[in-house]
Order: C-alpha cells, then sequence, then structure tokens
C-alpha cells in the first residue's frame, strides 16, 4: 500500500538576492538585507526554529505533519500528525547567480528530509553519491531532479494555504507594530534594525514574489532510516532501491520575515514495490536543462 | 566606472568596523546606488562596443594602468580612491552636465595635472577630441554620427549587435543606422546627466546626493583603511607618484589573482564585442559567463582584498582591487584559440583560488563559481558542435 503524509508550514531562507553574489553576508544591490543587529544571511533553509534569525512579528517558523492519507484518499488518524519535517545538513537555494539555474529553477543542495516525532523517524537522502558542485555528467543529471520546476504564478493557492491574500494588509499591520516599538525602543541598533524594516515594508515592489510558487518533485534514492517502534504506519516501508517521493512547493516569499510557506507530501511504499522506475523524470519535464 | 567600483568596495560593512546601526544602513544603501551606476556604465560600455561595432570598428579593452593625469578635462588625476567626500567630488564632476554648478571641492585640495595640447598636421589625422563633460564628448560623437552619410558609416553587420538584456536593470542598445545610434548616445546621456530641469536617478543626482548625506554625518568614515592606488608591481604606463605597492605576501597573491580574473572577464567581454566567427550559442555563453565572473569572483575576491593588510605593517592599512593589466591586452584572431586561451585561464584561477582557502574560506565558493563558468562554457560549446 502507499502512505501519504502531507507536511506544510513557515521555513525561513536569509539568502543575498541577485544581483549581489549568492554568498554576500549583508544583501547589498539585491533587495534582501541583514538588518543591524543580525547576524550575516547564511541561505541555509531552515524548517524549524533552530538556527533561525526570528524577527519580530513574523510567522512562527515550523513545518509539520498535518495528517496522512492511505491509497483510498481517506485521512488516517495518527500520532505522526504534528512530526517536525526538517532538511538536515544545512540545504541551499544553489542558482549561483544563474551558473546552475536560472531564478525560479533553483536546486535545494543536499536534500536529506526527516521527519521525526518521539521515537518515530523517517529519514532519507536524495542520493548518497552526487557531488556538488556536479563534476560529472551524472552530478549534473541528478542536479536536475533536484531542481525547481519554475514559478507559477498562484496567490490564490498560497492565500487558502496560508490564509494571507494580502500581504500588503499583513505588512501594513506589522509596520504599525514595528512603529510602536520604535518609539518604545532606546537601543540605537535595534531602532536602526525597525526604521530599516519599516522602510523595506513601504515599497510594494518587495511584496512581488510572495503569489509565486516554485514547484518541487524528488525521489528519495539515498540511505533511509526508520524507527517506527510503535508500528505507527502500519507497515514497514521500502527502503533499498525502491525511492520514496515527496512533491512540495516553495512560496508566499515574505521578505521582511525572510520566510516562505512549504507545502507538500511524501509518498511511502509500505510493503509495497513503490513508484515505477522513471517517475522522477517523467517529472522533470519543465526544469531546465542545462546539460 | 573601476573607481566607482574601487570606492564601492572600499566601504565598511559590519558594526565592528566602528560604525552605527544608522550608519551600517547608509552605507549599505550608498554601496546599492554606486553599484546601481555601475551596472548602468556596464550598458554603456556594451551600447559603445555597439556603436563602434555598427561602423566597422573595433571595441577597446585596453587601457593605462593606474593612476594616470586627467590632462586638461579635470583638475584631478584618476585614482583609485578610497570611498569619502574626495571620491565623491570627483564622481559628480565626471558626470557633471554642462550648465550645472560644478561641486564643492573637497577640503584637501586635488592635485592639478600639467595641460596637454596637441598640434594638427593633416586632415586625415583625427583632431583630438576637446571636453569638458561626459556629455559634450557623447554629443561630439553624436554629431559624427549626423554628419556623415548612414550609407557610407554603418558598414558593421547588424548580426554583430548585442542586443540581449544581461540582467535586470541593464539593457544593451543595438545601433543598426543614425536614428538608433542617436537613440544610444540619448541614453548613455540621460543615464549619465539626467535632463536638464530633472536630474533625479542619474549618475550625477545619485552621487550628488551620497556626497549630501555623507556631509551630513560629520566625522564618520565611511570607508575602511584602504590604500590609494594600490598595486602589486611598477608599471611603465604609470604617470604620478601616489601609489602604494603592496608588499604583504598573501595581499600581492590575492591581488594578482584579481587582476588574472580581471583579465579574464575582459577577455569574455572582448570575445563576445569582437567575435570574429562564434556562434550565437557561444555568444550567449560568454555573455553569461563575463557577468557571472564580475559577481561570482571580481566582487568577492575585492572585498577580501579590502579586509588583508597592504603591507606588513598594520598602520600602512589594507589593501584593495589594484585593476593593474600586467601587458598590453590581446585577444587572438581564432576562435578555436580564444577559447583554449580562456579555458586555461580559467582552470589556472580555480587552482590559485583554491590555493588561497587558507587566507579566506570564501576563496573555495570562488573557485566552485569558475569552476562550474568554465564547465558551462565547454558544455555550451559542446552543445553547438553537435547542432
Amino acid at each position: 500500500m502507499m502512505l501519504w503524509l502531507e507536511y506544510s508550514g513557515w521555513f525561513q531562507c536569509r539568502l543575498a538576492t541577485d544581483p549581489d553574489p549568492s554568498d554576500e553576508g549583508r544583501g547589498v544591490s539585491g533587495y534582501v538585507h541583514a538588518v543591524p543587529g543580525e547576524p550575516d544571511l547564511d541561505r541555509v533553509v531552515r524548517l524549524q526554529p533552530t538556527g533561525t534569525v526570528p524577527r519580530s512579528h513574523c510567522p512562527p517558523i515550523a513545518v509539520t505533519v498535518n495528517r496522512l492519507f492511505a491509497e483510498n484518499g481517506g485521512t488516517v488518524a495518527s500520532p505522526i500528525v504534528g512530526a517536525a519535517v526538517e532538511l538536515l545538513d544545512n540545504p541551499k537555494f544553489e542558482g549561483k547567480n544563474h551558473i546552475i539555474a536560472e531564478d525560479g529553477f533553483e536546486p535545494i543542495v543536499p536534500f536529506h528530509l526527516r521527519i521525526s516525532k518521539g521515537s518515530f523517524l523517517l529519514d532519507r537522502k536524495f542520493d548518497d553519491t552526487m557531488q556538488f558542485p556536479p563534476r560529472s555528467d551524472a552530478d549534473w543529471t541528478k542536479l536536475q531532479q533536484l531542481q525547481a520546476g519554475g514559478v507559477v504564478i498562484s496567490p490564490g493557492a498560497i492565500g487558502a494555504a496560508t490564509g494571507i491574500f494580502s500581504l500588503a494588509q499583513i505588512w501594513r499591520q506589522r509596520s504599525s507594530l514595528l512603529d510602536a516599538d520604535l518609539r518604545a525602543s532606546t537601543n540605537e541598533v535595534e531602532r536602526a534594525a525597525l526604521k530599516s524594516r519599516i522602510r523595506a515594508m513601504s515599497d510594494p515592489r518587495n511584496a512581488r514574489f510572495f503569489g509565486a510558487r516554485m514547484m518541487y518533485s524528488i525521489p528519495l534514492s539515498g540511505t533511509a532510516l526508520v524507527s517506527d517502534p510503535d508500528r505507527l504506519l502500519g507497515g514497514t516501508p521500502q527502503t533499498g532501491s525502491t525511492p520514496w517521493l515527496t512533491d512540495f512547493w516553495c512560496g508566499a516569499w515574505d521578505p521582511d520575515a525572510m520566510c516562505g510557506y512549504l507545502l507538500g507530501y511524501l509518498g511511502l511504499p509500505i510493503d509495497d514495490p513503490g513508484f515505477a522506475p522513471g517517475v522522477a523524470a517523467m517529472m522533470s519535464d519543465r526544469r531546465q536543462e542545462r546539460r | 566606472m573601476l573607481q566607482y567600483m574601487f570606492a564601492a568596495m572600499s566601504m565598511k560593512k559590519r558594526l565592528d568596523e566602528g560604525i552605527s546601526g544608522e550608519q551600517q544602513e547608509l552605507l549599505r544603501d550608498w554601496e546599492s546606488r554606486i553599484l546601481g551606476v555601475m551596472r548602468e556604465e556596464m550598458a554603456h560600455l556594451g551600447t559603445v562596443c555597439n556603436l563602434l561595432t555598427s561602423i566597422g570598428g573595433a571595441p577597446r579593452f585596453d587601457r593605462p594602468n593606474f593612476p594616470q593625469p586627467a590632462k586638461t578635462r579635470y583638475p584631478f588625476s584618476f585614482d583609485l580612491l578610497p570611498f569619502s567626500d574626495e571620491a565623491l567630488y570627483r564622481f559628480i564632476r565626471f558626470e557633471l552636465p554642462k550648465g550645472e554648478t560644478p561641486p564643492a571641492p573637497p577640503s584637501r585640495q586635488p592635485t592639478a595635472f600639467g595641460v596637454y595640447l596637441a598640434a594638427l598636421s593633416f586632415e586625415v589625422i583625427p583632431e583630438p577630441i576637446e571636453y569638458e563633460y561626459i556629455g559634450e564628448l557623447y554629443r561630439q560623437i553624436a554629431e559624427g554620427f549626423r554628419s556623415i552619410p548612414e550609407n557610407k558609416l554603418f558598414i558593421g553587420p547588424k548580426f554583430a549587435q548585442d542586443v540581449e538584456n544581461w540582467s535586470r536593470r541593464m539593457q544593451i542598445l543595438r545601433v543598426v543606422d543614425r536614428q538608433s545610434a542617436q537613440a544610444a548616445v540619448d541614453f548613455i546621456i540621460q543615464e549619465g546627466e539626467g535632463s536638464p530641469g530633472n536630474r533625479a536617478g542619474s549618475h550625477y543626482a545619485t552621487f550628488s546626493d551620497i556626497r549630501q548625506q555623507l556631509n551630513r554625518e560629520s566625522g564618520f568614515k565611511a570607508s575602511r583603511p584602504i590604500v590609494v592606488n594600490p598595486r602589486t608591481r611598477p608599471h611603465p604606463d604609470v604617470s604620478g607618484k601616489a601609489i602604494t605597492l603592496l608588499t604583504n605576501k598573501n595581499s600581492v597573491k590575492v591581488a594578482e589573482l584579481f587582476n588574472f580574473c580581471y583579465e579574464t572577464a575582459l577577455l569574455m567581454l572582448a570575445q563576445l564585442y569582437c567575435f570574429g566567427g562564434e556562434t550565437f550559442g557561444e555568444r550567449g555563453i560568454l555573455r553569461e559567463s563575463a557577468r557571472q565572473i564580475m559577481t561570482m569572483a571580481l566582487r568577492p575576491i575585492a572585498e577580501i582584498l579590502t579586509e588583508m593588510p597592504a603591507t606588513d605593517r598594520p598602520a600602512d592599512g589594507n589593501a584593495g582591487p589594484t585593476f593593474e593589466l600586467y601587458s598590453p591586452f590581446q585577444l587572438s584572431t581564432q576562435v578555436s584559440a580564444r577559447f583554449t586561451i580562456l579555458y586555461e585561464h580559467l582552470v589556472d584561477a580555480v587552482g590559485e583560488c583554491e590555493s588561497l582557502v587558507g587566507v579566506s574560506s570564501r576563496f573555495a565558493f570562488i573557485a566552485e563559481n569558475l569552476g562550474l563558468i568554465l564547465q558551462n562554457i565547454r558544455a555550451a560549446r559542446a552543445k553547438e558542435s553537435h547542432l
């Protein structure tokens, strides 16, 4: 049988944007900046609070399992709901200013998914042998599987998922709260940071990507770790050469919070042959071919 | 443009460099705006190449090393100066529209150079172009395009024009006839000077505004302690005494690597604009690679340099990008040789970066970028060969 886990939530990624070099620490010529008092930008995609640099009045970071679906489409009541979803090994959007991929096609590298709650654990890498930066045609082919399929403008889907149909309205409310914080603050660095954020949110161009989603579909074929002592999955997930498939979108980019929203699914073959070979290639039609 | 980049790279970035939070924000804004001017200057360079190509001319990428006297045009020399009131004064003077009040000189009077005069002998020899303002120079160029019959002037092939959008906010204008030549010149003047009564957004207005803001922040040391006109060795084409020879071993290595990557970027640009049979795809990858090497190698190396010592005595100040050309810049006449030389440059640059990871971990990132640029060029050429 196949079991599907749905997960969603806000993630943080503090990354400089074009035309800054991708490792720019403060953000200069792009529209994303570290404000005074914050550590340098590091580009790491964080789905859980550890390591994040939260900004005041912004969404809480946490991507968790929402629900489980059985093959017949029915939801499955499960203690797995609420499990934390993480990407391990400091993954980054690796477009490298178009050297690796154009805007909207950036691969997330490395890709190592973990879902855990108590003694329950699902952990699998995309691949065990891919080198990054790619050095061979095989590496480039694998990297292509990690790329997004481009940007889809979908404010409706984002609004339904996040409850935010107008980032401008959220920013007006947040700016009012920051104004109040500014009036109350006597710390020079904090005041400079608050002013910077208020100024950035006053420019509507900075909200332009909120309604866009990047679509990913990634087969996980690397080493798998499974710990399910209470048999919450109802069976044993296939590992070995049988891939798990995760498809998800990242969107709702809020550059003030340096957060986006992620909604996705993990398909687990439980005592089942799993996905047909080539499924990833079929899903990669819209991905950019650099090679 | 190089003087603008030197100043932009010299700015302080972190609170631990003795700046307040407000000043950090100001500096970020100023650097962003100067880098924006630089991007537009790159577009001007491409558009000037198109102007030259349209009339059968050859784009030029050679130039003397810094410092250089500015002859009759400016009351100062061309120097690599850290960001300061004096640097901004010069930048405003470079972009000053005719009829506007010249900027107030900086507190330290700049050095004046001797007057250069040329004697005319034969009419076939071009007259020296006399101008006090950049806008005047471009208006004289436009006059040349207007006065020579189109059928005699536009002998360059139309397919040689570079017409791509290089990136956001950076577009190269195509030149194929008198009308498009005039539009190209107007575009360059407009971005540099603005128009009478409306200078907003021009390079002139940008530098004027930054200078006003800087002067409001009295006592604010905005730049790192960068030396003036740094260089790694003596050059016969350099005039003036205001130079600083870098002697710290690692700084010299990094500055030489910067110059090598700078030359590699020039090779890409020269091959793009002086093409001798490169395919459409090859020109595309040269354009992309030139942009990428500037952003993902030159800028990071320049930033690293501004935090390295110029000499072994910290009191002497920090190094900076030297923009040196060690020999006359030239491009092979043969396409295959051009690419071979470019590959060799990139392979060598990757090796040098890897050897400098101990100096700054950022060199691993730069080595990755250069290696990937090399792979992309090779892959694009391989794809072209199969078409």
